[in-house]
């Protein structure tokens, strides 16, 4: 295949799935196969590390909440910075999809950030004797929900406005590149202050039978997460274009 | 188009002079912020010569956000923005004109209210020049992140919180490393080489933010 076919395949692609009603249509098959292959994961991986994992040899049992906690941060980092590139993509094609992917993703991201930053800090009550430490980490973690929800607050001011869409992408790209210089900030000035008496890079390293079900958590999170933000998307794209003809006929047909 | 640069100085310069209100504003929050503060300690305490470098930096940056969102509005309301758009000398040069003048606002104030806060708050600084360093530096970062959300919330409406919270977060590398420089400043025998950080982040934020702050200004303008 030469390069001229390829980019003009890639085109058609991207604009094929850029179109709402298409994107609409396509997607419902992955949102199934999202869903269902995410929820499997994170079934089997909560299972396995409840109830088959062995306990940890310094912490017992109460180190079994890292398979909510590590999947949650994780895909929590990855969407905001998801969120930055559709932001971006809206902001230079004014493409309307990629908008409501970023309205999704933040959203879930923001839940994402929420859900690690509360198992963080019940997990540091046995551990570490408190339930919140200035650390360069759990720090850095909150001001990524900061950027989540100042981007969602934005979007609250008028949800159906084109001025507010441009603005909301605006920050969250800023936010994108704001992101690593706040992070080693965040870390020199811990570093600086508090010696690294508590911290996560000096957890032992974990045996197979544990991190098996971690990394099947991982995954399982990342795709459950985008099932939803398939939907949401999907939620968003029906709602903007609920006056057109091919919502109407979808209507008719009984298909929605 | 230099003869046209030259007449958009004039008139930043001569606004600069005549606009009190700005310079006003910005120095009363900053005394009241610190007379607020020290009121809730205990005067025999010496907790509050502790919070000092953290204080400081946190008025300005709060003080900053706040009129920050009123530089680009009455330029914005009278239609200079709109000529601004149009006219045929790069847009981003002359925000790096505005922001320019916007900074040397905020440098006077601080000129007003630093020595004041040293006889207010009894800080005597072990090596001076670096802590008026720090807030000349720290200042010129904090021009170019507000104006970039300053532009952005001429777009929202007069919503002043939402902008706060909105860059609050976008500013805490300076309230970290500005706090950071200013206790080295009051302790002779600290390492001060965070500064070399602080001007790091403020030449790659002159470079960029002239240009950022023009496409939000274009896109706030479609």
């Amino acid at each position: 295949m030469n390069q001229a076919t390829f980019s003009s395949r890639f085109k058609r692609w991207f604009h094929q799935w850029g179109s709402p009603e298409s994107f609409f249509v396509k997607s419902r098959f992955w949102e199934i196969i999202f869903g269902l292959f995410g929820a499997a994961l994170l079934l089997m991986s909560w299972t396995w590390g409840l109830f088959f994992a062995p306990p940890d040899y310094l912490q017992g049992d109460s180190f079994r909440i890292i398979y909510i906690h590590v999947p949650t941060a994780s895909a929590a980092l990855t969407f905001y910075f998801l969120m930055g590139i559709s932001s971006a993509i809206f902001l230079i094609w004014r493409m309307k999809l990629a908008d409501h992917a970023a309205a999704s993703l933040c959203i879930v991201g923001g839940t994402l950030t929420t859900i690690s930053l509360i198992t963080g800090s019940i997990w540091g009550k046995p551990t570490w004797g408190t339930y919140w430490q200035w650390d360069a980490r759990l720090t850095s973690m909150l001001i990524l929900l900061l950027l989540f929800l100042g981007v969602a607050m934005i979007r609250q001011v008028q949800s159906n406005s084109d001025r507010i869409r441009t603005v909301a992408c605006f920050i969250a790209v800023i936010g994108m590149i704001n992101l690593p210089i706040i992070k080693y900030s965040v870390e020199w000035w811990n570093t600086l202050h508090q010696p690294a008496t508590l911290s996560l890079s000096e957890k032992p390293k974990m045996h197979i039978s544990m991190l098996i079900p971690l990394l099947m958590g991982i995954t399982g999170m990342y795709f459950f997460s985008g099932y939803l933000v398939i939907r949401q998307t999907r939620y968003h794209v029906l709602k903007s274009c609920r006056r057109q003809g091919w919502v109407k006929r979808l209507v008719k047909n009984g298909a929605l | 188009m230099f003869k046209r640069l030259g007449n958009v100085l004039k008139r930043e310069i001569l606004l600069s002079s005549r606009q009190f209100g700005f310079t006003a504003q910005l120095f009363i929050f900053l005394v009241i912020g610190i007379v607020l503060f020290a009121m809730g300690f205990n005067q025999a305490s010496d907790a509050i010569r502790e919070s000092v470098p953290a204080l400081l930096w946190f008025l300005i940056l709060l003080a900053t956000t706040l009129v920050a969102s009123s530089w680009f509005r009455d330029d914005y309301d009278n239609g200079w923005l709109a000529q601004w758009v149009m006219c045929d000398i790069p847009l981003s040069l002359l925000i790096l004109v505005k922001q320019f003048f916007a900074w040397i606002q905020v440098l006077v104030t601080l000129i007003l209210f630093i020595p004041l806060s040293n006889i207010m708050l009894n800080i005597e600084y072990e090596k001076p020049l670096l802590a008026y360093a720090s807030f000349a530096i720290g200042t010129a970062i904090l021009v170019q992140i507000t104006s970039v959300t300053a532009v952005l919330s001429l777009l929202i409406g007069r919503s002043s919180v939402l902008h706060s919270i909105v860059t609050l977060p976008l500013t805490i590398p300076v309230l970290i490393f500005g706090a950071e420089i200013n206790r080295a400043a009051l302790d002779a025998s600290s390492n001060a080489n965070v500064v070399w950080f602080l001007m790091a982040i403020a030449a790659f934020v002159w470079s960029i933010g002239p240009w950022t702050t023009a496409t939000a200004l274009r896109m706030s303008l479609e």
